[in-house]
């Protein structure tokens, strides 16, 4: 018995510093990605805006690529992508086929600290909310296009996921 | 009467203009396209002063909410920030008048759009309605299942850019309407392959710049690429979907195989990559004999993709080599004459395109085959840098036939040549017109000494490079008969005197061939060594009243010999030409004979030596296939 509850402090304590350590990473980095809908409820058919912002909050001037293009998926040009579960829990798909190339220079800002930059997307022009129900939305933001002769970040980061239901 | 003339000229007027019939279409006026430009800049002016408002709108949200937004602890905290903000933004923009500016700069930007359909006449016939500008659009363009396309900001940097974008749209309209809206993004890849594609057929047509040229194609191979990783994705999430653990073991070495492709044309071996290709497709064909349900479905899908993969890779180098055309075209050591044969192989090159879209296999190995040639013939002719673009696009194409074998099994490529000759010889026989002289002296008759043959000659080549040929053959000479006959009448006694003397030879041989072709004619050296058998029959006769005598004698021989010879083909069509050939033969044979005296019993063995060295011309037909 002693075993056991041994056993399952110790499992206990690796679970917390596992999730401790993961989150430190999620939040602490010098960017945060936050998406705000404008409604918490929609009828069907109703445009569904939603509110993504970057934000610098580290204490240093980041060079971020600010085109913010949603996109299909990785494999094509892209800086966000979102990531929308319907009533069933499956993933929505993409709907336009977006023509754009890679990031250019001018696309790139310094964003000094406690800066951030926002963008309004319609998300009823990417995907079809055609079922009613809850769905489930969250943002990711990516960058790995370095340009020459520029210090920029490079990586990837979620956002919080927002819940929507529409009726 | 007059009014078929009038239909007539209709009919042709319309076909004149139909864009893709009758002559290549060209890029608009100057003029109009000047006109556009202008607009552009004026729209961009109003987007600056627009942007400005936005940028202000945004600086002021930033500057209010930016402290609290980096202060915020949690998500719940920082969306409540954003909340605000966004209404604080919103809020500024109407009080700055953005709407206004907004308004203006999109009507700007949509009339542009409508000018340019009006310019371009592009067919945009499964659009729905027309293409609108929107702010929102971050790339140059989106399209929609239904057809319906937005063009954003980033097309208006120049009308051929506009009117090219919307040429990439006007394709995925057709994809839709054709049941061929992509699934996935394999199939995505597929679909804007296809589209930045249209644009590079077309970028002369809509008068694309060098610099916009390479944006197009950059981004074609950035798919082409893209679409290897998205066919790992697939691959490795079609796990799932099998029905055992040895198929997913076979589907992990395909997703190697993958990798091995991309490594192989990093290195610019697509002959290799293409048979990887292949081997990914026969296993995949392999896995769905023994796969069931939802796991064969996926297989075939996968399967698909690899066929998909494999016309995307050659679509790519067909535009390549387009590419490649164009830059020759514009290099200054090429000449007047010289653009003008490179835009006929562009013309070729987009015409395989557009056969092979449409799967005419055959017509498509032709075109290849004859812009292959035609590049050939001008690499002849060209210096410089002309002559290094000439050559980049010679290899592309020279691959694509080779892939394309390894494709569709063997293609036609002409390799043998034959040639079909009458000739004309002028034969020494010494030694026969010796004995010709002797039989004149016996019989007392004039006839003339052999002079001259007449014969065929059949040859096959086979060119081991397109200079250097080994062959065979056969010949047949006849030479003109020499013979006299005639009566004469001595003191009352008619007296019939008789000689003739006939040979002819036969033989074939082994050719050696050093070609060297161009545009109009070819010149060649051939050097022959052959095997020979002549025959000969000679026979002298003299009647006189009852009484007869004369000698017959027949007799064949073998001997070895050899030709040279230069000829000149002109080439009447790509396979076939008329060549004259002149040439030095050394040939002698010695005929062993029967030698009968008529009248008696007698009969002798001889021997004549038949010479048939001498010059000889030859005339014909020469094909090859």
């Amino acid at each position: 018995m002693k075993t056991w509850v041994m056993g399952i402090a110790f499992m206990s304590i690796i679970m917390v510093f596992i999730s401790s350590f993961s989150s430190a990473e999620e939040t602490q980095g010098p960017l945060s990605l936050t998406i705000s809908l404008d409604k918490e409820e929609y009828q069907m058919g109703e445009p569904i805006e939603c509110t993504l912002v970057l934000g610098n909050i580290s204490e240093q001037s980041l060079t971020v690529n600010k085109r913010l293009l949603v996109n299909y998926d990785v494999t094509f040009p892209h800086e966000v992508l979102f990531e929308i579960k319907g009533p069933d829990n499956k993933p929505l798909e993409f709907i336009p086929i977006i023509k754009a190339g890679l990031p250019e220079v001018e696309d790139f800002i310094s964003l000094l600290p406690r800066e951030f930059i926002m963008k309004i997307y319609q998300l009823e022009r990417y995907f079809s909310f055609s079922k009613k129900g809850k769905y489930t939305v969250q943002a990711i933001y990516e960058n790995y296009h370095q340009p020459s002769d520029l210090k920029v970040w490079t990586g990837s980061i979620k956002s919080n996921i927002v819940e929507i239901k529409v009726r | 009467m007059k009014k078929i003339f009038f239909i007539l000229i209709a009919v042709f007027l319309v076909f004149l203009f139909i864009p893709g019939s009758g002559a290549s279409a060209q890029p608009p006026p100057a003029n109009k396209v000047a006109k556009i430009q202008e607009a552009i800049n004026k729209a961009k002016a109003l987007k600056t002063k627009a942007d400005k408002i936005y940028q202000q709108a945004l600086n002021e949200t930033v500057k209010k909410f930016g402290d609290e937004y980096a202060k915020a602890k949690t998500d719940a905290e920082r969306r409540k920030v954003v909340d605000q903000a966004r209404k604080f933004f919103q809020q500024r923009l109407r009080t700055l008048g953005w709407g206004r500016a907004k308004k203006a700069k999109d009507e700007a930007f949509q009339r542009i759009i409508q000018e340019v359909n009006k310019t371009y006449k592009i067919d945009t016939r499964n659009v729905r309605g027309e293409p609108t500008f929107s702010q929102d659009v971050e790339g140059e363009g989106e399209c929609y299942p239904d057809g319906t396309v937005r063009i954003g900001p980033s097309a208006f940097t120049s009308p051929g850019v506009v009117a090219s974008t919307k040429k990439h749209e006007a394709t995925h309209a057709d994809q839709a309407a054709g049941g061929r809206w992509p699934r996935g993004a394999v199939e995505r890849h597929d679909a804007e392959i296809e589209a930045y594609g249209k644009e590079m057929t077309s970028a002369d047509t809509v008068g694309l710049t060098d610099a916009e040229r390479n944006e197009v194609l950059t981004r074609l191979r950035y798919h082409l690429a893209q679409k290897k990783v998205a066919l790992i994705n697939e691959i490795r999430s079609a796990k799932t979907s099998m029905n055992n653990d040895k198929q997913r073991k076979e589907l992990d070495k395909i997703v190697e195989k993958v990798r091995q492709i991309q490594k192989m044309e990093q290195k610019g071996d697509e002959e290799k990559a293409m048979q990887k290709k292949n081997e990914a497709i026969k296993e995949i064909k392999q896995l769905i004999k023994g796969a069931k349900g939802r796991a064969k479905n996926t297989l075939e899908r996968l399967r698909d993709h690899f066929e998909g993969l494999k016309e995307a890779e050659l679509f790519v180098m067909k535009v390549e080599a387009i590419e490649n055309l164009r830059d020759a075209q514009d290099a200054p050591t090429t000449g007047k004459k010289q653009k003008k044969e490179i835009n006929k192989i562009i013309g070729k090159l987009k015409k395989l395109i557009e056969a092979q879209r449409k799967g005419k296999e055959k017509e498509a190995l032709k075109i290849k085959k004859d812009a292959f040639e035609e590049i050939n013939e001008l690499l002849k002719r060209s210096k410089g840098s002309t002559k290094e673009e000439l050559n980049k696009a010679k290899q592309k194409i020279e691959k694509l036939i080779k892939i394309q074998t390894t494709l569709v099994g063997k293609i036609y490529i002409p390799r043998f040549r034959i040639w079909i000759g009458y000739l004309y010889t002028i034969p020494y026989l010494k030694k026969a017109n010796e004995n010709l002289s002797k039989m004149n002296e016996i019989f007392n008759t004039e006839a003339p000494p052999m002079e001259k043959g007449t014969g065929y000659d059949v040859r096959v080549t086979y060119m081991l490079t397109p200079k250097i040929g080994l062959g065979a053959g056969l010949e047949n000479v006849e030479v003109e008969k020499a013979s006299c006959s005639f009566t004469e009448e001595i003191d009352g006694i008619y007296i019939f005197r008789s000689v003739s003397w006939e040979t002819s030879m036969n033989g074939t041989y082994a050719a050696l061939l050093f070609n060297l072709p161009g545009t109009w004619f070819n010149l060649n050296f051939t050097a022959q060594f052959g095997s020979y058998q002549a025959n000969y029959r000679r026979e002298g006769r003299e009647i006189e009243g009852e009484s007869e005598r004369g000698e017959l004698a027949e007799g064949k021989g073998r001997g070895s010999g050899y030709k040279t010879s230069l000829g000149v083909e002109f080439n009447l069509s790509r396979n076939l030409s008329l060549f004259i050939e002149g040439g030095y033969r050394n040939l002698l044979v010695t005929a062993k004979g029967d030698l009968s005296y008529m009248g008696t019993e007698d009969s002798e063995k001889e021997e004549i030596e038949l010479d048939y060295s001498g010059t000889e011309i030859k005339v014909g037909l020469s094909g090859r296939f």
